[in-house]
């Protein structure tokens, strides 16, 4: 019986899609799995149908009555639960204000803490959770134990539709939730359970969709499930691009340019050691939330670390701040994530925007030569596609192109040599894309050491000259050459071990220290 | 010893008892150098004077709990000041003190309707109330006068051996420790932790803040009435000092402007504080414009040690509690922060 159905969502964040067309149906007393990459339309999908967000079209009837879009209150009347990824735990109350937070049992008004506490226990211990204290405070518990407070928030009372984000993510094993989202099946509730653990999808769920570019592309069953054939419809191939090939062969004798060494992070990131070469193109892969961000924005000053070391050249990088980062050695720099939040000053022209990191040469007597302001971010904008026309022009009114064109002039100026790149052809078209490949591909030859990561493996493949795999934090792979392949990169993404005869060995003091 | 010194350590990461601590100084100082000491009458007289901008306070740091701001109060404080000696003085004495305070509750669910509903900034919405009430006040009132009937002045000023003053500021204590323990009380800081975790726990922030920023106006315009009763006259400036002020006394407390955490006891003791200084300035010799000198130097220590106890707070925290990693080994997450 299909207790949900979800017809033709589509939703959009300016001119990115990240939904196209959300379609799915569940069925009480199953699982079903949705797997897809990372921006395949997964996360928007769950917080349409858990009333997050508003869909530009498309339906969700929830046993046969259609169900109120971009209402929270709906979703839940409507018998919708999730446990979301980011946990949505309040991290200074304590465990059972926690688990029953919409339904405080008071008496004259005043919460009765006692028999708050006993019943927050008992539904722990409906879920078989024995070790966490109800009396403690939610965000002093250990991960896995947040993890396991959010789904039980979720479970209890059960809901008609069950919805797990990544629920493994932070668990130690599956046994837990498997469990319970068996029990909770065989009670008759539908499950969407959404995964990057193609092992946990095919034991656990009864049938499920596959997700491309905001699109079901693919379904599978339980009894005919095929880990290559689920892959390889994950990865697809979104839009044929050309990449420009490398015109130089890459010195194989220079010293290195950039040496990370046992870099710490937290839990995010775990002895990740890599080397990059002036003019070469490290590739670095993984799901999100693996650690390349924390990996990054770590390597750039921008966000603290917590053991390991980062040299440019001979010398240790200072990484106290993104500037420290910029003024070590030949200069680290990053291509930030987020674009418009992060890469960009809106309101203020392309020129301005392309001319900060060299402010200070271009004044005298503290007033700005705007002329000479204007000539050096033109040359710094037609090296990287920017047209002319556009550098009088307010940054937030360009298109995403135009806007990490802009971005990659001002990196340019920058004079660093050391470029880390996060996804920087993220949401852009294909015209622009190709000529940030060309400006990436200019930069190695004029001696950059670049570090690229890319959501999009084909890209990785055709611009890197090798690609280290992020999974858990730690470097699964280490790809060179011919094993530069789609399937091996997402593999090992997936957290496949690879089969023996494809591990590579690893010279010491090579790109990366494989843990296995 | 060893003991002794950690829970000393540990009492001064409570903002509260640091402001206990601030203002026990200060009630020490000037009880020292008061000539003939303290007596029942100089309490009173302070304390009298001092109720208005410690109630004012603590709706406002209500509001601050959630994570919002609240300028009106100044406003709210003046103009009931001014009704309470103008349409209000003709009626029945505690008739006008609750349409006072009803008329305070309309201001700040007003506040709440362009905030919450209309997202506007709070900032920019409460400014305007401020100064449409300051307005409208002396609209009402150009010049200083009015009448104060005398069972108002009486029932807050009243001879007692006990001063009144005291016992309402007790009461309001009380009054906070059941407030926090109802369910307002635990999504007022919720709300100011995590707004999204509280709606996706089902809770309305809206109406939360709604609620905040009503009672705040409500506990105005009781700032408004007490002080009419003090000062036994109206003065349509009388409210101004009160937009800087509570938000020192606010600093002073302990609870922090970012919302989420901090103590309406606090903002009391932070209130007492400075209303106590300039009495213990005054008897030392020193003139006005140092005292304000003074004032802000403490807001500032204030908010420093504040600052640092809270950034050795979630180191301990971190150290204390190792943040399991996903591969399910604990990590130990000694914290170096770069090179910094």
């Amino acid at each position: 019986m299909t207790v949900l159905e979800v017809e033709g969502l589509v939703k959009t964040y300016g001119d990115a899609i990240a939904l196209r067309d959300g379609s799915l149906k569940l069925v009480a007393g199953e699982v079903h799995g949705l797997v897809g990459e990372n921006g395949a339309g997964k996360s928007t999908l769950v917080k349409a149908l858990s009333g997050m967000l508003v869909p530009d079209a498309g339906t969700v009837v929830v046993g046969g009555e259609q169900m109120r879009l971009g209402s929270l209150k709906a979703s839940r009347e409507a018998g919708v639960r999730t446990a979301f990824q980011e946990l949505s735990l309040l991290p200074n109350l304590s465990v059972a204000e926690n688990l029953l937070f919409a339904e405080l049992p008071t008496q004259f008004g005043v919460v009765r803490r006692r028999r708050l506490e006993a019943r927050a226990l008992e539904m722990l211990q409906r879920w078989d959770v024995t070790d966490i204290d109800p009396r403690m405070l939610a965000g002093q518990l250990p991960l896995s134990a947040q993890q396991r407070l959010e789904i039980v928030r979720a479970m209890d009372p059960q809901p008609r539709i069950l919805i797990l984000d990544e629920p493994t993510a932070a668990l130690p094993d599956t046994a837990w939730i498997f469990r319970h989202v068996r029990a909770a099946v065989g009670r008759g509730a539908a499950v969407l359970y959404i995964s990057h653990k193609l092992a946990e999808i095919e034991e656990l769920c009864d049938r499920g969709s596959i997700m491309r570019n905001g699109r079901i592309v693919g379904e599978f069953q339980r009894d005919a499930f095929d880990h290559d054939a689920v892959i390889s419809q994950m990865i697809g191939r979104s839009i044929e691009v050309a990449f420009p090939p490398r015109k130089t062969p890459l010195d194989a004798d220079s010293k290195p340019l950039l040496r990370v060494d046992k870099l710490v992070v937290d839990q995010h990131v775990r002895e990740v050691s890599l080397k990059v070469r002036p003019g070469e193109i490290l590739g670095v892969a993984g799901l999100e939330g693996q650690g390349q961000k924390e990996l990054f924005y770590a390597i750039a000053g921008a966000n603290a670390f917590t053991s390991g070391e980062v040299f440019v050249g001979d010398d240790p990088a200072k990484l106290s701040s993104p500037r420290t980062a910029l003024k070590s050695g030949a200069g680290i720099t990053l291509v930030p994530e987020e674009r418009k939040r992060e890469g960009i000053f809106a309101d203020m022209t392309s020129v301005k925007n392309i001319s900060v990191p060299v402010l200070t040469r271009l004044s005298r007597l503290g007033l700005i030569r705007a002329r000479r302001e204007r000539a050096i971010a033109q040359k710094a904008g037609r090296e990287n596609y920017l047209r002319d026309d556009y550098l009088a022009k307010d940054v937030g009114r360009l298109s995403g192109g135009n806007q990490q064109k802009t971005i990659l002039a001002r990196t340019a100026l920058s004079g660093a040599k050391v470029l880390l790149m996060f996804d920087p052809t993220r949401g852009i078209d294909p015209a622009a894309k190709l000529e940030v490949y060309r400006t990436l591909r200019s930069s190695a030859a004029d001696g950059a050491a670049i570090l690229l990561y890319s959501t999009e493996i084909p890209e990785l493949i055709g611009m890197s000259d090798r690609i280290l795999v992020l999974y858990r934090g730690e470097i699964v792979a280490d790809l060179e050459g011919d094993e530069m392949r789609e399937e091996r990169v997402m593999s090992a993404a997936v957290g496949r071990r690879p089969a023996p005869q494809a591990s590579r060995d690893i010279h010491p003091g090579e790109h990366t220290e494989v843990a296995q | 010893m060893s003991s002794a010194w950690g829970f000393l350590g540990k009492a001064f990461r409570n903002g509260t008892f640091r402001a206990a601590v601030v203002f026990a100084i200060f009630m020490i100082a000037w009880a020292s150098k008061q000539l003939g000491g303290l007596n029942v009458f100089l309490i009173n007289s302070w304390i009298v004077l001092s109720l208005p901008l410690v109630i004012a306070s603590i709706g406002v740091t209500l509001v601050i709990f959630t994570r919002q701001f609240d300028l009106s109060a100044a406003g709210v404080v003046t103009f009931t000041n001014v009704l309470m000696v103008t349409w209000l003085s003709e009626i029945n004495v505690w008739l006008a003190v609750i349409i006072a305070i009803v008329v305070g509750v309309a201001i700040g669910a007003l506040n709440a309707t362009f905030i919450v509903l209309g997202r506007l900034p709070a900032i920019a919405v409460t400014l305007a109330t401020l100064i449409i009430l300051n307005g409208l006040a002396l609209v009402i009132l150009p010049t200083p006068g009015g009448r104060v009937s005398n069972e108002l002045i009486d029932a807050v000023t009243g001879p007692l051996a006990i001063p009144r003053g005291l016992v309402l500021i007790v009461l309001l204590a009380l009054a906070w420790v059941v407030f926090r323990r109802t369910r307002l009380g635990i999504y007022l800081f919720a709300v100011g932790q995590d707004e999204e975790a509280v709606r996706l726990s089902g809770v309305s922030v809206a109406a939360v803040r709604f609620a905040s920023f009503s009672i705040a106006g409500g506990l105005y315009a009781l700032a408004g009435v007490v002080l009419t009763a003090a000062i036994q006259s109206g003065d349509a400036s009388i409210g101004s000092s009160y937009l800087l002020q509570t938000f020192a006394a606010i600093a002073i407390g302990g609870t922090a402007f970012t919302g989420g955490s901090g103590s309406v006891i606090g903002t009391i003791l932070g209130a007492l504080t400075l209303t106590v200084i300039p009495k213990f300035l005054f008897v030392i010799g020193i003139s006005g414009w140092v005292q304000q000198v003074f004032t802000g130097v403490l807001i500032i220590a204030a908010v420093l040690v504040g600052a640092i106890s809270t950034r050795t707070e979630n180191r301990r925290k971190r150290v204390a509690a190792p943040t399991q990693s996903p591969g399910g080994e604990p990590k130990d997450p000694a914290l170096v922060g770069g090179e910094a």
